[in-house]
């Protein structure tokens, strides 16, 4: 199995109208973070996951999903 | 380039680190300058870096935390793992070289300082211009 993640994170963020900028100053990390989690560089912890969800109220799931195969 | 003043002075710091100690090892490695200057310019380097570093993580605690999220502290741990490698790398080289009698053993052992200061800060900087590190 792949260990990449699909992820809807930018979606979740512009729906919420927020920049990426924005959104790590509300959670405390660095932009880059942000981008790097929306490109697929870098798998955040679950802790990070959490406050990501939390900050854009959704679920995990609906911001990281497993591929199919 | 960030506008986080901690990770600015962490880039920064970073390079003026890694110039000054190549530009010793060559001028100390290619020619027969007294390596009194040249060390101390490394150890001036890296403490101010040190000391700067600090201050300025004192003083914009919130940019600190930034800095120092897990995606900066996961690139962090990696750069000392390399560190480390690349310091057991040089000491079997150097003490190949210590035993064919090519290198004085007290200058293998004064170089591991500037290998061990040098790697990490060159991984670093690499995981920051491969966008993996801010």
């Amino acid at each position: 199995m792949s260990d990449a993640l699909i992820v809807h994170l930018k979606a979740h963020r512009t729906a919420a109208g927020l920049t990426q900028a924005a959104l790590a100053d509300a959670i405390g990390v660095s932009r880059k973070t942000i981008n790097t989690i929306e490109n697929g560089v870098f798998t955040p912890s679950t802790r990070l996951a959490l406050q990501l969800a939390e900050e854009l109220d959704c679920s995990v799931h609906d911001l990281f999903a497993l591929p199919d195969d | 380039m960030t506008s986080n003043p901690v990770s600015r002075v962490r880039t920064w710091g970073s390079v003026t680190v890694i110039v000054v100690t190549v530009l010793a090892i060559l001028v100390l490695t290619l020619t027969d300058a007294h390596w009194v200057p040249w060390v101390s310019a490394i150890v001036v380097a890296s403490l101010g870096f040190a000391a700067v570093s600090f201050v300025v993580n004192l003083r914009y605690p919130d940019a600190s935390e930034a800095a120092w999220d897990e995606m900066n502290q996961r690139a962090h741990r990696a750069s000392l793992a390399f560190g480390y490698w690349a310091a057991l790398t040089y000491f079997m080289i150097a003490l190949a070289a210590v035993l064919l009698d090519r290198l004085d053993a007290g200058m293998a052992f004064f170089w591991l300082g500037p290998i061990l200061g040098l790697a990490p800060a060159l991984h670093f900087l690499t995981s920051v211009a491969r966008g993996h590190a801010e």
